[in-house]
């Protein structure tokens, strides 16, 4: 292993070690470090890893990017993130600036017993429990991750919690050059519920890298609704591992819109774990210029009468290229599976690519599965019944194309002011969507 | 109004009309009729401008302007709407929003301010109950999952919106039980004025009990082989097309004597 990467990110370690939180507690001081060798015995993912075939770090490697300083920090004003963010109401607000909580910026009024804030405080006031982040799924990056992550989300909503306006959690990029690896740890207990907005954005529109450690369980009963909103702009490398877990008849439903990185991967894994849990996943990506945007999904029916329903939706333009990678695996004792994944894909440019493969593992025999993946333009039929009333081939093209996108946000129509906020998102970042009109009608 | 001359168009390197000449005055409904196949459809989607088809001959003037140089989308800004055949679905994008963009490009078009949206609102629901829909269809998908009856409704529903000024209505009566009929042709003589013109396609005489045309022609493959008044419609309910294209085929069948 020669490479710049390891080597740089090494040094890293070294210079932070010590400031990171919890530091000094022998457990967590050996977590990091063996995470951090783990790391540095495989080196970043490259194409040779047939998960990572049609993704290259290459430009990670090459130019790798430190931890921001504390003498760098500049912390952005509150209407600046107000201006930004997705749900600039939301009752209840989580900031997190290059990697770290910011409180001034942050707000909420949850429940007693909910607990809503930085993972770096759990972690440094209670440093014998380690990082609540490990996996058994050894992964170069995830390890990565856990060895360097300053802070991340640490919410856990009690038992029997309902809270009925969404969290908004807010990444942001605020000084260009940087490196962060927030990690978060999400716990619903049984029977809660709740609505998390996840929202990574860039203030500048440099080169930054984030690698994004997620942790989620689901109690019995517990029903999360996950949505993630990635707009970091053409010059971020994003790539995010996610793993939830779900308990009898839980619920998880993610919801991810992939609008712009340079580099952007989502692994996402879902373990069905114990009878009547349910996953569904809905995801767009809108690679455009050069953005690459990688979707990879796992979802493990371990148990049986699970369901879960995945669709995926690209849409394609200049020179994005697309990658879909949905993997079902049904277990041998998860008998009455029902597992339904799609992938439609809409091409808008010759030079845009999509490469999609279902991949389905069935070891059960009395099981549901189904997929299917399509490829397809503009359907001209479509085009000309909107021209014929007069709207014109601008508006037309971008009217159906938004139309194919917004597809994947129709379970929240019920969120009236998340829906609505999220379909405005799409439509400013759609080819061509800013000749739209108002479309809240 | 429209002026259509020695039209000849072909798809694929195959001639589908070969020299049309239709000549249509404001306040006139034209019923073309014709067996399947002919190119009445065809006709119909070179007016609206629809892409795909290679004119190798004629013109076609529309208020002193050459149409055939206009995007679909400026045709029906300046008063050109095609009823479809076969109204097309638009996943995602709700009927309401449709119409709004549509009535408020046509009204931007004419120099008349956008309809805000509590007049459009009650504008397209005082339209919805004369065409005796059901006001939730608004707030579902362009045609999606409609019955063929529903679709064509919702075409016309279009039309009265946008009140055009030279309206083609391709076989709007096919698939439609009285009742529908009924209500479609209501519609469509609510627009009847001496400032607008009609051409009706139809394969059947059976809309012209509602809609009495001032002209019937006769069109077989791909060109005007008799024109005449309403009688004419009747003849060719009695006879079939037979008589007139000289092909057995064409002999009337039941379906078309219903
Ligand atoms: N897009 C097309 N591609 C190939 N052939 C076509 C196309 N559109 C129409 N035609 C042909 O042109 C002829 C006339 O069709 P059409 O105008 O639909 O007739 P009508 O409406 O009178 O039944 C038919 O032979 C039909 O097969
Ligand atoms: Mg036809």
């Amino acid at each position: 292993m020669s490479d710049v990467a390891s080597q740089f990110y090494a040094d890293e370690f070294e210079r932070v070690e010590s400031l990171l939180p919890g530091a000094g507690n022998i457990q967590l001081d050996d977590q990091r470090k063996k995470a951090l060798e783990y790391f540095l015995a495989q080196g970043l993912p490259t194409t040779r890893q047939e998960n990572w075939k049609y993704t290259s770090l290459a430009a990670l490697e090459k130019k790798p990017l430190p931890l921001k300083r504390e003498q760098d920090h500049v912390e952005p004003s509150l209407a600046e993130i107000l201006e930004v963010a997705v749900l600039p109401q939301a009752e209840h607000r989580l900031v997190f600036v290059d990697g770290r909580f910011a409180p001034a910026l942050s707000k909420h009024a949850l429940a007693v017993g909910v607990r809503a804030g930085a993972l770096s405080s759990r972690v440094a006031d209670r440093p014998d429990e380690g990082l609540p982040l490990s996996s058994p799924n050894h992964c170069a990056l995830v390890s990565l991750g856990l060895a360097l992550s300053e802070d991340g989300l640490d919410l856990t909503i009690p038992a029997g919690v309902s809270i009925h306006s969404p969290i908004l959690v807010m990444f942001v990029s605020a000084s260009a050059g940087h490196s962060v690896f927030p990690a978060s740890a999400i716990h619903l207990a049984e029977g809660a519920r709740v609505t998390l907005v996840e929202q990574h954005i860039a203030l500048h529109n440099e080169s930054a890298f984030a690698q994004i450690l997620t942790r989620v369980t689901l109690d019995q009963d517990a029903d999360l609704t996950h949505v993630k909103l990635q707009v970091e702009g053409e010059r971020t490398i994003h790539l995010a591992d996610t793993e939830v877990d779900v308990a009898a008849r839980a619920q998880y439903h993610s919801v991810v819109l992939a609008l712009g990185a340079s580099i952007g991967r989502e692994d996402l894994r879902i373990n069905l774990n114990a009878s009547g849990a349910h996953a569904d996943l809905d995801g767009a990506y809108l690679p455009r210029k050069r953005m690459h945007l990688d979707h990879h999904t796992t979802v493990r029916h371990v148990s049986p009468n699970c369901t879960s329903r995945q669709s995926y939706r690209g849409i394609l333009d200049e020179a994005g290229r697309g990658v879909f990678n949905g993997r079902v695996v049904v277990e041998k004792d998860a008998q009455h599976t029902d597992a339904q994944q799609s992938n439609a894909n809409l091409l808008l440019s010759e030079n845009a690519e999509i490469d999609t493969k279902p991949q389905l593992e069935i070891f059960a025999d009395d099981v549901k599965c189904s997929h299917g993946a399509t490829v397809g333009q503009l359907d001209p039929a479509e085009l000309f019944y909107l021209r014929s009333r007069g709207i014109d081939e601008a508006a037309a093209r971008a009217l159906v194309t938004f139309a194919f996108a917004a597809r994947v946000l129709s379970s929240l129509e019920s969120q009236e002011a998340l829906y609505s906020s999220l379909r405005k998102a799409l439509f400013t970042h759609l080819p061509g969507g800013s000749v739209l009109e108002d479309l809240s009608l | 109004m429209l002026h259509i001359k020695d039209l000849t168009a072909e798809v694929d390197g195959k001639p589908i009309l070969k020299g049309i000449n239709l000549t249509v005055n404001a306040g006139e409904i034209h019923a073309v009729m014709g067996p399947n196949g002919s190119g009445k459809s065809t006709l119909a989607s070179i007016l609206a401008g629809r892409d795909g088809y290679e004119i190798t001959g004629g013109s076609v003037m529309y208020q002193g302007k050459d149409l055939l140089d206009m995007p679909a989308e400026d045709r029906a800004r300046d008063g050109v709407f095609l009823a479809f055949q076969y109204p097309v679905e638009i996943p995602g994008v709700s009927n309401i929003y449709l119409l709004k963009a549509a009535v408020n490009a046509r009204r931007r078009h004419r120099g008349m301010q956008e309809l805000d949206a509590m007049d459009f609102l009650s504008l397209v629901k005082e339209k919805v109950r004369f065409m005796e829909m059901d006001e939730k269809m608004l707030y579902r998908a362009v045609n999606e999952g409609f019955s063929g009856g529903e679709k064509k409704r919702n075409e016309i529903l279009q039309m009265i919106m946008l009140e055009p000024t030279l309206a083609l209505l391709d076989e709007t009566d096919s698939g439609l039980d009285i009742d529908a009929l009924k209500v479609v042709s209501k519609g469509v003589n609510s627009l009847r004025s001496p400032e607008r013109a009609m051409i009706l396609v139809t394969h059947y005489q059976r809309l012209l009990d509602y809609i009495t045309p001032d002209y019937v022609h006769v069109l077989s493959a791909g060109r005007i082989i008799k024109s005449g008044g309403p009688e004419l419609a009747l003849e060719l309910e009695r006879q079939g097309y037979a008589w007139l294209t000289g092909d057995q085929k064409d002999a009337p069948s039941k379906g078309v004597a219903q």
